[in-house]
């Protein structure tokens, strides 16, 4: 099942805006490699579920992956065919509001051409220019 | 130790107007410690750049030679803390703090493994690195840049604690002995999620479970809304036909 929250306050939530660069989530804090977005947009649970897939096939399940940001944001659909108004849509996926700056996964355990290819497949899968990012001791 | 000579200066700017002396190239920094009050500063981005160049930002120590101070020898500081900018890539800020060469300080050093574990090249398994830093007690002068374990003799299941790291002459460790540092474990297996996992809404909070009808309805909005053309049609049709009447 894709990520989702278990329980939730309200069903629906506005659009919201994605302003800025991101404050947080911005460094590499568990593992030796990292996917860093480079643009703004929604990331979608089923992209996330998607590039988590790709990460752990392509290290054939060595090492260890974390998600960082977690889907937590409602979204809604109107039905097709069906005129403006009458209220909100119902909700039809979940999204995390990505900033430039945000890591999206970290991994660790393999090396780091493994860890270079994987991270790449796995950006042909986001909405979002990603780089990849390699743990530095200044 | 090198002797690293960095010059800097007091600065007037703080708060929002420090974005403006980054744009003139400077980098702004604070220098604290020994019992003195911090002290604002700044330096050039270049030659920041060339001290460091071929060393490691942590526990390196510089001299820094403030303009306009009393004492011409310069102030040694630790190089604390270094923000950088996660985009870009550049250094935003500098922590400094005044050491005194003759007294011990507490700071963390980064520990690495060396080696390839039997339990990793043998039995298939994943090393874990569990604690990256380890607090240390030593005189500034002998701070190791890094503190190096062997790890080819783990075995699947075995882990090495921060009891088995030896640190270099006059350097205690700090970190409680018992926590684990590199340990080497199966590799989790991934669980296949179905395909066919039915995508239901989460519980809201507050608010009693709705009839079945309701979460049929919020489970495939679909069909609600296939449902709802019929009745604008016959509306619609519903409207000519008064026209009609009329």
């Amino acid at each position: 099942m894709p990520l989702m929250p278990a329980r939730v306050k309200y069903r629906k939530a506005q659009k919201g805006c994605r302003s800025g660069k991101a404050t947080r989530v911005t460094t590499l804090s568990f593992g030796e490699y990292g996917l860093q977005t480079l643009e703004r947009g929604w990331v979608t649970n089923i992209q996330l579920e998607a590039i988590r897939v790709a990460v752990a096939r392509h290290m054939k399940r060595k090492g260890k992956i974390w998600l960082r940001l977690f889907p937590d944001k409602p979204i809604t659909k109107k039905p097709a065919e069906t005129r403006m108004g009458k209220g909100k849509g119902q909700p039809s996926g979940w999204v995390i509001v990505v900033k430039p700056g945000n890591i999206l996964m970290e991994i660790e355990g393999v090396p780091e051409p493994v860890a270079k290819e994987a991270l790449s497949l796995a950006s042909y899968k986001l909405p979002v220019r990603t780089r990849f990012l390699v743990r530095q001791h200044h | 130790m090198a002797d690293l000579l960095l010059k800097a200066e007091e600065r007037q700017e703080k708060g929002k107007s420090v974005e403006r002396l980054r744009r003139a190239g400077f980098i702004p920094a604070v220098i604290y410690g020994d019992g003195k009050p911090a002290t604002a500063i700044k330096m050039d981005a270049k030659d920041f750049g060339k001290v460091v160049k071929g060393h490691a930002f942590e526990n390196l120590i510089v001299r820094l030679d403030l303009e306009n101070q009393e004492t011409k020898k310069g102030r040694m500081a630790l190089i604390r803390d270094v923000q950088m900018d996660p985009l870009k890539d550049c250094v935003i800020h500098v922590d400094f703090q005044e050491v005194s060469m003759e007294k011990k300080l507490r700071t963390k050093v980064r520990v690495e493994g060396k080696g390839d574990p039997m339990g990793v090249t043998q039995e298939g398994g994943v090393l874990e690195c569990t604690l990256r830093e380890v607090e240390i007690e030593c005189l500034p002068m002998n701070i190791p840049q890094v503190l190096v374990v062997d790890v080819s003799n783990l075995n699947l299941g075995a882990s090495i604690s921060v009891r088995d790291i030896v640190p270099p002459e006059g350097v205690d460790i700090l970190t409680a002995k018992e926590i684990s540092v590199f340990s080497v474990a199966l590799p989790k297996m991934e669980e296949e999620t179905p395909k066919e996992a039915e995508i239901t809404e989460p519980e809201v909070i507050g608010k009693a479970k709705e009839p079945a009808e309701g979460a049929e309805g919020a489970a495939a909005p679909l069909e609600k809304g296939e449902k709802k053309e019929p009745a604008a049609q016959k509306k619609e049709g519903e409207g000519k036909e008064a026209e009609k009447k009329k």
